[in-house]
């Protein structure tokens, strides 16, 4: 599997000539990791923040800069909050600056497998880094700014710490892993004490289960004790406090951002039983269910088996089977999940599948059929997937326009449905032609490859329509309340306004009835004469006004000229019909549209409208 | 209707319970390793303690800039709390919890039982009458309610915006954490405050008690760690309870003595006079009679408690009663010595400093009792974690700061005299000077940020020359320690027979009264040299005698009047130090020759349980003593406040050595005592502690059900802990709570109506809200800021009255400027005080913001918003 490049290059001492090494698995992971940054960074400032995000990044921009409008902001991610504050004071306050980081860190998290190469092995460890490539999951949270995304890699990288002390006893691993447990605990997400708290129960589910059988050496639990009996702590908390007064503090420029832990711990017991808004209960494991259906089933199969094998299992097969276990105990019963959570499921089961996976590539015919006949099958497979696919998605279109009878349906759509058929049936011609020229495994392995290849390509589609297409929809799944494309316009508008009255400058008093710490907050960011008010008689008089659309004709004291933007839209699920059910799944086609859940008017005083001001931006 | 209240708002006490016993659990680990020579290890007093700790750490995290005012810092600082107790139980040996478990399952249950009984318990009191009207309480709430309103600390002062509290705050502080943190508002807290103050007052005290009493048979081992053999533990919580029942349930005499004879008119006069407690000294309705030439042979009427005045029990706390030279009672009623004692604060509901600093206290008392028992001298942690509660005593209520501090050394020093046989050496001396010195050094450097931002109202010491305690004024207030410690300390001396060492007694007593005398003298002297304004005032004082000479026969006289208080004082100073240094043996047994080659050895024979009960008994002595010599100045210049604080420690401190004594006379099987004296004292006992328990009987039944009108009413208002919408006029609450709301987190500043102390109209949008107004309650702020008050406080006393009344627009543009006033509030107390005739350029130039109207439909109550608009535009009137 290796490549060598050879370049004689003249040297004038004549000593030996430097031999650069380039192998197709480094080839393989730079391509990879390429793909991700161009998938994670592309057209990140198109998609205006939501409400979270918004929040987060006005607090670490209040921090930066004082001279902005509104209250204090206690931050939920004091890691976020200063990575927020390092990019806005290097780049400003953008939607691209406030998430960049965390799409890096994405892309990191998906190559993180690698880290655990020689433990996994080279094929299942890649195979891993695949699944988290396509996965749509995968995908949605790094272009989201979720702090959810630090807690995973802070996750993989104390596992990752925690392995290599193991190994080898250095100090320097068991500081890292600390280090890393405390970040993941007190200053990533405001989850991460009970993601802490899920992989400390993994870990004890990984001594307990088939604690009887006989085990190897490495696994026997006596080198953990002896781990633990011989660990720094004293030096490692000690780091770790140290990491984290400095990371809290933004290294001692923004002292009061240690509250920012508090506001991480309290935010995180709130939702053990204060659910997140529009969101429905066990989101994280539905929204498994619903975007990586594929790699789920693999991931069962892999647990059933591990459940019911009779040969012995490896520690790290334990550990991520008690892992997913927990994970999606995790997801079932914390409140205030949303969908980024299911990175908590996802990771652990990747883990899983990986192995499955890996057996599909891997294992041997029996009858010594050659290596192409999997890859033509999965071929074929994935061809076949991918028309049924297309004739499904029109044979659900059409089902939301049918009449809701099975006769009437067929008629219309018979074409559809005699190639679907002739599909089928050339799919079980290919099958039993493989089975019975080579062997019935090999079809079965090459079909299940065809599929996955299938829905890995569909789920990196799905993961960019998430992120990037339906990103202002609620109709898709993923999205709870997002934030419209409108408040685009919205922005614009005060822009040019700005430019008409204020040659451009930030200096246009604004007089808003919002919260000043959302999505409306956050689009007059650099506004410090933005006045947030809780009652419109405050507002009386003033120039520029933005109010929410629920106030019809607010008396401002004067001839107003208003207009209506979508702040956030939403839909209704319940409503949707069970024949429209394939339409919204495949396609998230629907005949009820999304209706504004949240719309402010901005309203401009006439003489402001019409470019001849008084005394509005004095 | 108590289950309907429990259904309302019990989650708020089991909310409350629940944070204390997390702050408790948080703090145990290291009370197990910091406290562990107390037989329970720091169980009882681990609440207390993770209180503290917990409250020092945001405290001193939000003063320094790294915390916010909200909940999840204050999770913050108790996960530190955590971590730092986890990291110091694992540093060193670990308890072994069965045995301990075993050793203290009693008192851990009952203890648990207790602290809920009495949490859940006063909460109920409290929600038959949640007052926040009268007294101080509305300065109470107002701290609270800034507190929690504050973003950054030091907190906001609500009665002068733009500053922050200059008053000893740590008791608030504490309660506006908890109240964040359970997420209620400042009047609920109050009232929650009220009732955690009581619980876990209860809780701390029944610990020292049974801390102390099962240490009574250990003897200090050399390695520190205390073992030792242990007195029975059910004998230990007896004591502990009774304890308990002393500190927080007991009252004085005042109430068996005086109040039931004076209510109920049957005592004569004459034992009225003859006792002369303020206000009761002769029956108003006779007076009246004799003014008016009636003749003043009205019938004994024997009211039930049911009938008697208004607030009767509130002169309880009224008990000294200062005469001037002539017999009269002092002029000035106000400054007349104040000596409450626990229980009637919890009646009364202050939560002020000195009540809210009782369990911590409590807590320095169990340290201190720890550094005797351990034996060896405290190492870096332990002196820091003192350091720590000392300072936090200053911070809660400053006078208790030094009395503890010297409370702790001397426990110091006698660990050392039962570990050097009764002996002290000068090195000894010395290094308990380096102890206190080093513990008040760090205490300072503890709670530095607080230390450079506070004023003191204390400014010096003043001699007291005339104002000595009578007897019965002592015994009325101190009457069930007094008889008995009397007696214990008398069974003390004959136990210790010839050990007795009077004569070192004698000589430190009558030193220690030269002493006070000699400073007394002294500052009368420094008084005429330094102030001269006081020569003319010591001559205005001795005119009506004719001089100088003149004055001094009744002045001697006078103080001749005090020498049976001195006395008792002196026998408990002297017996206790005869007691506790014991004679040379040598001394006795001169003719023995084994023991003439041993004439410097010494032995001590008492438990170090009964050093620290008998260092308690000087203390409190001492406490006494002090205001009879000398007093500190402060805006009054009587002995008010030196009388009132100094008096509530000797309370406690008596409390917690009378209830050994009726442990070691009636529970301790090895005392050779006989059966007769034992029943005797029980008797007594009962008696002396059974006359004090009738206070809190009838004085809660009065408050609870007479004073609430609940025990006459047909439909009696549902039971709630929240006083808010009671403090104020309804419109006005309603137009507060309104604009509370709308904050949004944001502090603006208000202006409302400048009115007088202890009126609860006044200063109640900050009370309610914690909002800052410009200015509050000004001779508390004058009381508060001492000699900088007149420099912060500016001309804003000339300013709002101006603001309401000046009816020009543009005189109230410079004002509103002048204090950034974001809204200006015209309600009930504005409206009464200054007209309405005011408002009507609010009216034309600011919006209105909550206006609620009457049932005339007039607005009553509103708030004006000031915009930059409005200060900016020219008048339109």
């Amino acid at each position: 599997m290796n490549v060598t490049q050879t370049y004689n290059q003249p040297t004038a001492t004549g000593t030996k000539p430097t031999v650069l090494v380039v192998r197709r698995e480094v080839i393989a992971y730079f391509a990879l990791a390429l793909l991700a940054l161009v998938l994670r960074v592309a057209q990140l400032d198109v998609v205006p923040l939501s409400s979270a995000e918004a929040r987060q990044a006005l607090a670490a921009w209040r921090a930066v800069f004082p001279y902005a409008a509104g209250t204090v902001i206690v931050p939920e991610s004091p890691l976020l909050y200063m990575l927020h504050a390092l990019m806005f004071s290097t780049l400003g306050p953008s939607e691209f600056s406030a998430r960049i980081l965390t799409s890096l860190a994405g892309v990191a998290l998906m190559l993180s497998p690698l880290l655990f190469r020689s433990l996994l092995g080279q094929t299942r460890s890649f195979i891993a880094c695949v699944l988290l490539f396509f996965s749509p999951i995968m995908l949605a949270t790094a272009r989201m700014d979720t702090p959810v995304v630090w807690t995973m890699l802070a996750v993989v990288g104390f596992l990752w710490a925690l392995w290599r002390y193991t190994q080898d006893r250095k100090r320097f691993h068991a500081v890292f892993a600390v280090v890393l447990l405390m970040a993941m605990i007190l200053l990533t997400d405001p989850t991460g004490m009970f993601v802490a708290l899920s992989l400390g129960l993994a870990g004890l589910f990984t001594v307990w289960f088939r604690a009887d059988d006989t085990l190897s050496l490495e696994e026997s639990p006596s080198p953990i004790r002896s781990a633990i009996a011989n660990f720094p702590l004293r030096t490692a908390a000690l780091t770790a406090l140290l990491v984290f007064f400095l990371i809290s503090t933004w290294f001692m420029l923004n002292p009061d951002g240690l509250s920012g832990v508090g506001g991480l711990l309290a935010a995180g017991l709130n939702g053990i039983a204060t659910p997140r808004p529009y969101t429905p209960a066990f989101f994280p494991f539905l929204t498994t269910v619903f975007y990586e259906p594929f790699i789920l089933l693999l991931g069962l199969a892999v647990a059933l088996h591990l459940f019911r094998t009779d040969e012995p299992v490896s520690a790290v097969d334990r550990f991520l089977l008690g892992w997913v276990i927990f994970a999606v105990i995790l997801s079932l019963v914390y409140a205030a999940a949303g969908p980024e959570h299911a990175l908590w499921i996802l990771l652990p089961l990747v883990g899983l599948a990986s192995r499955s996976v890996s057996g599909l590539v891997t294992t041997p015919s029996r009858r010594h059929a050659p290596s192409w006949v999997r890859w033509a099958l999965a071929l074929i497979t994935a061809a076949w997937a991918a028309a049924l696919s297309v004739h499904l998605q029109s044979l659900s279109r059409s089902m939301m326009s049918s009449p809701e009878t099975l006769f009437q349906l067929l008629s219309l759509n018979a074409y559809n449905i005699v190639w679907v058929v002739i599909l089928l049936l050339f799919l079980l011609i290919t099958y039993f032609f493989i089975s019975g020229e080579w062997d019935e495994g090999i079809a079965i392995r090459g079909g299940l490859l065809g599929l996955l290849a299938f829905s890995l390509v569909t789920g990196l589609g799905g993961g960019w329509h998430i992120a990037v297409v339906n990103a202002d929809d609620p109709v898709e799944f993923w999205n709870r309340n997002p934030t419209s494309s409108a408040t685009i316009e919205l922005r614009k508008t005060i822009l040019e306004l700005t430019d008409r009255e204020t040659s451009g400058f930030p200096e246009m008093k604004v007089s808003v009835l919002a919260s000043d710490d959302g999505v409306v907050a956050w689009l007059l960011r650099e506004y410090p004469a933005t006045t947030f008010i809780t009652d419109v008689s405050a507002a009386r008089g003033e120039g520029v006004i933005l109010l929410p659309a629920t106030f019809d004709k607010p008396d401002l004291g004067g001839p107003y000229v208003g207009a209506n933007f979508i702040i956030s839209r939403s839909w209704n699920f319940a409503g949707i019909g069970l024949q429209n059910i394939p339409a919204w799944w495949l396609q998230r086609r629907t005949l009820t549209g999304a209706l504004p859940a949240d719309e402010v008017t901005l309203w401009l005083r006439q003489d402001v409208y019409n470019g001849t001001k008084e005394d509005a931006f004095q | 209707m108590v289950f309907d209240w429990l259904a309302r708002e019990g989650w708020i006490v089991v909310n409350w319970w629940l944070l204390v016993t997390l702050a408790g659990l948080a703090a145990l680990p290291l009370c197990t390793r910091l406290l562990g020579a107390l037989p329970d290890k720091g169980y009882t007093p681990a609440r207390a303690a993770g209180l503290l700790l917990v409250g020092y750490v945001f405290w001193i995290l939000g003063s320094l800039g790294f915390l916010r005012n909200t909940a999840g810092s204050i999770i913050l600082s108790w996960l530190i709390v955590l971590g730092i107790a986890l990291a110091a139980y694992f540093s060193g040996q670990r308890l072994n919890w069965r045995d301990w478990w075993r050793s203290n399952r009693t008192a851990v249950i009952i203890g648990e039982i207790l602290f809920l009984v009495l949490l859940f318990g006063w909460a109920l009191v409290r929600a038959h009458l949640p007052d926040l009207r009268t007294t101080e309480k509305p300065m109470d709430l107002m701290f609270l309610s800034s507190i929690m309103r504050s973003p950054t600390f030091p907190p906001n002062d609500g009665w002068m915006a733009g500053y922050s509290i200059s008053y000893y705050y740590f008791g608030y502080f504490i309660s506006a954490m908890l109240g964040t943190i359970s997420n209620i508002s400042s009047t609920y807290a109050y009232s929650m405050t009220a009732a955690l103050v009581v619980a876990l007052t209860g809780l701390t005290s029944f610990g020292v008690v049974y801390n102390l009493v099962r240490s009574r048979t250990r003897v200090p081992s050399d390695e520190g760690n205390g073992d030792g053999q242990a007195a029975g533990s059910r004998w230990a919580v007896a004591a502990g309870l009774v304890g308990m029942l002393m500190i927080v349930f007991m009252g004085n005499f005042q109430l068996a003595l005086i109040e039931i004879p004076f209510e109920t008119r049957t005592a004569p006069e004459s034992y009225l006079s003859l006792t002369g407690t303020q206000e009761r000294e002769v029956y108003p309705e006779r007076e009246a009679a004799r003014a008016s030439g009636v003749a003043d042979d009205q019938p004994v009427t024997l009211t039930p408690p049911t009938q008697w005045g208004y607030w009767w029990w509130f002169r309880a706390s009224r008990v000294l009663n200062d005469y001037d030279l002539q017999g009269q009672v002092m002029p000035n009623w106000y400054a007349q010595p104040i000596d409450e004692f626990p229980q009637f604060s919890f009646v009364l509901g202050d939560n002020h400093p000195h009540v809210t600093a009782l369990p911590y206290v409590l807590l320095v008392l169990g340290l201190a009792l720890n550094v005797l028992l351990k034996g060896t001298f405290p190492n870096r942690a332990e002196i820091a974690f003192y350091s720590l509660a000392i300072g936090a005593l200053i911070f809660f209520n400053t006078w208790d700061g030094p009395i503890y501090l010297i409370a702790l050394v001397g426990a110091d020093g006698l660990r050392r005299l039962v570990r050097g046989q009764g002996r002290l050496e000068w090195r000894d001396g010395l290094q308990m000077a380096g102890l206190g010195a080093l513990l008040l050094v760090l205490a300072l450097l503890f709670y530095l940020p607080f230390l450079i931002s506070f004023r003191s109202q204390a400014s010096g010491l003043l001699p007291n020359v005339i104002t000595p305690t009578f007897f019965s004024h002592f015994f009325i207030m101190f009457g069930p320690f007094i008889l008995l410690l009397g007696v214990y300390l008398i069974m003390e001396a004959r136990r210790a027979g010839w050990r007795m060492n009077w004569s070192l007694g004698l000589k430190l007593g009558l030193a220690l009264v030269g002493l006070l005398l000699a400073v007394m003298l002294l500052l009368i002297l420094a008084a005429l040299l330094v102030a001269p304004s006081t020569l003319n005032q010591l001559n205005q004082f001795v005119e009506p005698f004719g001089g100088l000479g003149g004055a001094l026969g009744p002045i001697v006289m006078r103080r001749l009047q005090g020498v049976p208080v001195l006395l008792f004082l002196l026998f408990l100073i002297v017996t206790t130090v005869a007691r506790v240094f014991p004679r040379h043996l040598g001394a006795r047994n001169d003719q023995d020759e084994k023991i003439k080659n041993q004439s410097d050895r010494v032995v001590v024979n008492y438990p170090p349980a009964t050093a620290f009960a008998l260092l308690l008994v000087v203390v409190g002595a001492g406490l006494v003593l002090v205001p009879e010599f000398f007093y500190l100045r402060d805006n009054f210049s009587t002995r008010i406040n030196t009388i009132f604080k100094f008096y509530y420690q000797a309370w406690l401190v008596f409390s917690i050595a009378s209830a050994y004594a009726v442990y070691v006379i009636l529970g301790d099987s090895s005392l050779r005592v006989g059966a007769v004296v034992r029943g005797a004292y029980g008797v007594l006992a009962v008696v002396a502690i059974g006359a004090g328990l009738l206070y809190p009987v009838l004085a809660v039944y009065d408050r609870m059900f007479l004073e609430s009108g609940r025990a006459r009413a047909e439909n009696p208002a549902p039971l709630s802990i929240d006083g808010g919408p009671q403090l104020i006029a309804a419109t006005d609450y309603e137009a507060i709570m309104c604009w509370q709301r709308q904050l949004n987190g944001t502090v603006p500043v208000v202006a409302e109506a400048l009115g007088g102390a202890y009126n609860p109209a006044y200063g109640r949008v900050a009370g309610l809200t914690g909002v800052p107004i410009v200015l509050g309650w000004e001779n508390h702020e004058n009381q508060w800021r001492g000699a900088t008050y007149g420099q912060v406080a500016g001309s804003r006393s000339a300013d709002i009255p101006s603001l309401y009344s000046d009816l020009r627009w543009d005189e109230a543009q410079v004002i509103l400027s002048r204090y950034g006033i974001d809204y200006v509030f015209y309600g009930s107390s504005e409206r009464q005080q200054y007209g309405s005739s005011g408002e009507e350029k609010f009216i034309e130039n600011l919006e209105p913001v909550c206006a609620v109207r009457d049932g005339q439909g007039d607005v009553v109550s509103v708030f004006y918003r000031v915009t930059d608009r409005a200060l900016q535009t020219a008048p339109q009137s």
